[in-house]
C-alpha cells in the first residue's frame, strides 16, 4: 500500500477495525480475519502469517467453546453440561466474538506493517506531538526490550545460572531477569532523553519533514471507503446484523457484501503491488 | 579566534567529595581538531557534556565556559554531541527517523529539513541505509548514523565521546576518515575524546591529556608524543622512538625511524606447550535464515587446556554467532562440536560465556549482592564471593552498581561473576571492547592467570594488540570460518597488513616483531 498516502492507509485499516468491532456479523468477522491474514502473508511473509494464525486460531476456538458454558441462551441445544444447555447460538456468538477480537489484533499488525513510525508521527504529530513521539518511541522500544531480555537470559545461562528446573527456581530467575530488564529500561530511557536534549528537543516546535500530497488515487480510494463505511453503518442500523438469540439469523446480503468489499480493498492493493513487483521485471 | 574557552572549571557530582574536574582551562580555535586523551573514568565524558549545556551533568560547577566569545547559553544548537554508545541514545528505530530528528527540532520549515537531511545523507554516503532499521546495522554503520543525525543540524563545533572505541580496525579507519573530511571540507571544529591513538593522533591540531580530572596544556601531536607519563596512549612508533628529535607518529614515519636506527631481527617466540584438547568443532555450519548467507560456514576450531585462542575479525563477520554455537545456545545445522571428548548438544556446566555487553551478566543492584545471588542459585556458599572479589582485585567495587562502573571495572567484575561457576572452558565475546590500553592489559593479565590455572579461553576480539600481547594462538574469522589459526608468533610473523601497528612498522625490516616491546628491542631502544 506504499503507493497510497499514509492517511489513506490509516483510513483503510481503521475502516476494517470499525467493521470488526461494531458489526455483529459472523461472515464479516470471518472475512476480516482471513483478509488480515492475507495482508500479513503478503507484507511480512508466510512464516509471520502462520505464526499469527497459530496465535489467533486457538483464541477463536477457545472463545467459541467457552461461551456456551457461561451463556445458556439459544433454542438449538447441542448437549447438556452439568444439566445446563450448551447451545449452537451461544457457540456461534462465541465464535463471532473470537473472530472479531483475533481479526482486530491481526489488523493492528497490518497497520504496523503498512505504516512506519515516521508516518505515524506525521499523522498524529499535529494533534499531539509529544504523545505521537512517545507512542512512536514506545513502539520502537518494545523489540529492543525483548532483545535485551533474550540477551540477559542467554548471559545467565552462559554464566551457570538458570539450571534449576523447579517451579520456584524458575520463578525466582524470571523475576530477577525481569528486574534487570527494568533497570536497563530505566537507563536506556535516561540515555534517550539525554540524546534528545543533545539534539535540541523541545527548543522549537517539531517539524515533520516527511510530507506527502493526497493524489487523485488517494481521493478515489478514500471516497470508495467512505461509501462502503456509510453503507455498512446504514445496514447495521437498519437491522442487517446477525441475530443470535433465540435462534441464529444470518445478516442480510447487503451488509455481508459491503463488509467483504471493505476488508478486501487493502488486500487487493497489497496484492496489486506484490504482482507489480513480481511481474514488472526489466526487459533487456 | 577561540570558539570555545574554558577557564578554571571545577565540577563536583552531587554528593561527591572529590572533584571530577579540577581547574580545567583550555581554548579551542575555529576549525581546530583537538583530541582529549586519558584513561576510562578520568573525566573526559564529564568535560564534553559540560560543553554541551543541554546534557550537562547535575552537580556543582565553578568556572567559566565561553562559546564564540560569549557566555555559554542554556541551549547551544551550534554544538553537536555524538555519544559513546549510539544505540542507547536512539530515538527512532529507523535510520531515516534518526537522521531527521535533530534537524526537525530546530524550528525549520519541512523543505529546509528535507534539504539538510538530503545534503547530509549525500555527503556521508548513507543513502543505502536510509530505509533500514537501526537494529540491522553494524557497529560502524550505527556510529555513522549517529554522526549524521548530529551533522544534519549543521553544528559549528562537534564533540565526540570515544566514537572509535567499539569499532573494528577497518570501521574505525573509515569513521576517522569521515571526521577528517568534516574538519577539512566543512571547517567544523572537532573535539574528540578517545584513548585509541592509532587513527587520528597524527592528524590532530592539538592534544590534551587528562588524568584524574586535571588536564595538561594543549600540545601539538609531536610535543604530546614526548609526554612519558601518557606513553601507553601513544601510537606505537611514538612509544618506541620517544627520544628522537622529531618523534615519529605514523606507521610510515615509524618505518623510516626504524630503517635509520641500527635495527635487527628477533628470534621467533617459542610456541606455548598446549594441554589436552577440551573443545573442538569440525565442519560447523550455521545460518539464521534458511535462504540467507551462512554466518558460520565449515568452521573448524580446536581449543586446548590452558590455551588462550584469539580470533580477530571484522564487525558482523560471524564471530559472536560462532561463540553462540560453541556454547550450545544455537544449534548448528551441520558439523559437530565436542566438549571434553563428548558431543555437545546443549549448554554444559563446565563451559561459560562472557557476553559482549558485560552488564547482561548482572541481575542484582550491586556487584557483591550479584555474586552472592549467583552462588546461592548454584547451591554454593555465598562466602565464596569475597574470595573471587579478592582474587580479581575488585573487592573495592563490591558495593557498586554495575551501571556505575567504568568499562574496565565492569569487564573485570563480569569476568569474576562468570568464573563463579568454575568453568574449564571460557568463551569471551569482545572482552576488551571500548577499554583503554591499561584496562585492556589488566584483562589480558587476568586471562593469562586463568590459562595458567588450566582454563581454556577462546576470545573473539577486534583488538590485534590484545591478541598479539596475550594470546597463545591466533586466527582470523572471515567468510564464516577461522582462517590461519596458528601460534601467535607465527600468525603475526606471516601477517601482511592485518596486524598490529608495530607489525606494520617492522614489516620487511625486522622479522618476528609485532608488539611495542619487540619493536623496541629490534630498534635497540630502552624504556
Amino acid at each position: 500500500m506504499r503507493t497510497l498516502h499514509p492517511f489513506s492507509r490509516l483510513a483503510s485499516v481503521v475502516g476494517v477495525l470499525m467493521v470488526l468491532m461494531f458489526c455483529r456479523s459472523l461472515a464479516a468477522a470471518g472475512v476480516g480475519m482471513v483478509c488480515g491474514l492475507a495482508c500479513i502473508a503478503m507484507q511480512n511473509g508466510m512464516r509471520s502469517c502462520l505464526k499469527a494464525l497459530g496465535l489467533t486460531l486457538p483464541l477463536c476456538v477457545l472463545s467459541a467453546l467457552v461461551n456456551p458454558l457461561v451463556s445458556h441462551r439459544g433454542m438449538t441445544v447441542l448437549l447438556f453440561v452439568n444439566d445446563r444447555a450448551y447451545t449452537l447460538e451461544a457457540l456461534l456468538f462465541g465464535l463471532e466474538l473470537g473472530l472479531s477480537l483475533s481479526g482486530a489484533a491481526l489488523w493492528f499488525m497490518v497497520m504496523r506493517a503498512v505504516l512506519d513510525e515516521r508516518e505515524m508521527l506525521y499523522l498524529f504529530g499535529r494533534l499531539s506531538p509529544k504523545l505521537a513521539l512517545t507512542v512512536s518511541m514506545t513502539l520502537g522500544f518494545i523489540p529492543r526490550l525483548l532483545a535485551k531480555h533474550r540477551r540477559i537470559l542467554s548471559a545467565q545461562h552462559g554464566s551457570g545460572l538458570m539450571r534449576d528446573n523447579s517451579i520456584s527456581g524458575r520463578m525466582e530467575s524470571a523475576s530477577a531477569v525481569y528486574l534487570a530488564c527494568t533497570s536497563w529500561a530505566a537507563e536506556n530511557a535516561a540515555a534517550a532523553a539525554q540524546s534528545m536534549n543533545a539534539r535540541c528537543y523541545g527548543m522549537e516546535r517539531l517539524t515533520y519533514s516527511d510530507r506527502r500530497k493526497l493524489r487523485k488515487g488517494d481521493v478515489v480510494f478514500l471516497c470508495l471507503y467512505f461509501i462502503l463505511v456509510t453503507a455498512i453503518v446504514y445496514f447495521a442500523l437498519t437491522g442487517g446484523t446477525d441475530g443470535y438469540y433465540p435462534v441464529y439469523e444470518m445478516s442480510g446480503t447487503g451488509l455481508t457484501v459491503s463488509c467483504t468489499a471493505c476488508c478486501l480493498m487493502p488486500v487487493i492493493f497489497i496484492g496489486k503491488e506484490r504482482a507489480a513487483w513480481l511481474y514488472c521485471t526489466a526487459k533487456g | 579566534m577561540a570558539v570555545l574557552h574554558c577557564e578554571g572549571l571545577n565540577f563536583y557530582y552531587n554528593k561527591a567529595d572529590e572533584p571530577t574536574l579540577n581547574d580545567v582551562s583550555f581554548s579551542v580555535d575555529e576549525g581546530e581538531f583537538v583530541m582529549l586523551m586519558g584513561a576510562s573514568g578520568c573525566g573526559k565524558t564529564t568535560l564534553l557534556r559540560l560543553l554541551k549545556p543541554e546534557i550537562a551533568p547535575l552537580g556543582k560547577l565553578r568556572g567559566k565556559i565561553a562559546v564564540f566569545g560569549r557566555s555559554q547559553q542554556k541551549h547551544e544548537p551550534t554544538i553537536g554531541y555524538v555519544p559513546q554508545d549510539p544505540e542507547s541514545g536512539s530515538v527512532s528505530d529507523t535510520v531515516r527517523g534518526e537522521v531527521c530528528f535533530g534537524a526537525e527540532n530546530l524550528g525549520l520549515s519541512p523543505e529546509q529539513v528535507s534539504r539538510r537531511v538530503a545534503e547530509t545523507v549525500s555527503f556521508f554516503g548513507i543513502g543505502r541505509l536510509m530505509m533500514r532499521k537501526l537494529s540491522e546495522l553494524s557497529g560502524g554503520e550505527k556510529q555513522l548514523v549517529s554522526l549524521c543525525s548530529v551533522m544534519a543540524m549543521r553544528p559549528e563545533i562537534l564533540l565526540l565521546d570515544e566514537p572509535l572505541s567499539r569499532l573494528d580496525p577497518l570501521a574505525a579507519a573509515n569513521f576517522s576518515e569521515l571526521l577528517r573530511r568534516v574538519n577539512r571540507e566543512l571547517g567544523t571544529t572537532v573535539i574528540i575524546a578517545e584513548h585509541c591513538a592509532e587513527q587520528l593522533f597524527a592528524d590532530c591540531d592539538g592534544i590534551i591529556f587528562m588524568e584524574k580530572g586535571r588536564i595538561t596544556e594543549k600540545m601539538s601531536p609531536r610535543e604530546a608524543a614526548k609526554q612519558r607519563s601518557f606513553a601507553s596512549f601513544m601510537p606505537a612508533a611514538a612509544q618506541v622512538f620517544t627520544q628522537d628529535e622529531s618523534v615519529p607518529l605514523t606507521v610510515r614515519e615509524g618505518r623510516a625511524a626504524l630503517l635509520a636506527a641500527p635495527h635487527h631481527d628477533l628470534e621467533r617466540n617459542a610456541s606455548a606447550t598446549l594441554g589436552d584438547e577440551v573443545l573442538c568443532c569440525s565442519g560447523l555450519r550455521f545460518a539464521y535464515d534458511r535462504s540467507g548467507a551462512e554466518q558460520v560456514s565449515d568452521a573448524d576450531i580446536s581449543l586446548h587446556r590452558g590455551e588462550l585462542l584469539a580470533l580477530a575479525g571484522a564487525n558482523g563477520s560471524g564471530k559472536t554467532t560462532l561463540l553462540r554455537c560453541l556454547s550450545g545456545e544455537l544449534r548448528p545445522f551441520g558439523g559437530s562440536i565436542k566438549l571434553m571428548g563428548k558431543s555437545l548438544k546443549k549448554r554444559a556446566a563446565v563451559l561459560a560465556v562472557l557476553p559482549q555487553d558485560a552488564q547482561d551478566v548482572f541481575l542484582q543492584p550491586t556487584v557483591g549482592e550479584d555474586y552472592r545471588y549467583a552462588l546461592k542459585a548454584m547451591g554454593r556458599s555465598p562466602d565464596e564471593a569475597e574470595k573471587m572479589l579478592e582474587k580479581l582485585g575488585i573487592a573495592h567495587l563490591e558495593n557498586m552498581h554495575p551501571y556505575d562502573l567504568s568499562g574496565g571495572e565492569l569487564q573485570r567484575c563480569a569476568l569474576g561473576r562468570v568464573l563463579l561457576c568454575e568453568p574449564r572452558v571460557l568463551l569471551l565475546d569482545e572482552p576488551t571492547k571500548g577499554l583503554d590500553p591499561e584496562s585492556e592489559a589488566e584483562i589480558g593479565r587476568l586471562l593469562r592467570q586463568l590459562c595458567a590455572e588450566g582454563v581454556a579461553c577462546l576470545a573473539v576480539t577486534h583488538s590485534l594488540n590484545f591478541a598479539a600481547n596475550y594470546a597463545d594462538t591466533c586466527g582470523i574469522f572471515c567468510g564464516g570460518r577461522a582462517q590461519s589459526v596458528s601460534p601467535a608468533a607465527e600468525f603475526f610473523a606471516d601477517a601482511g597488513f592485518y596486524t598490529t601497528e608495530s607489525g606494520r612498522i617492522a614489516r620487511g625490516i625486522s622479522k618476528n616483531v609485532y608488539t611495542v616491546e619487540q619493536l623496541r628491542l629490534a630498534a635497540g631502544r630502552t624504556i
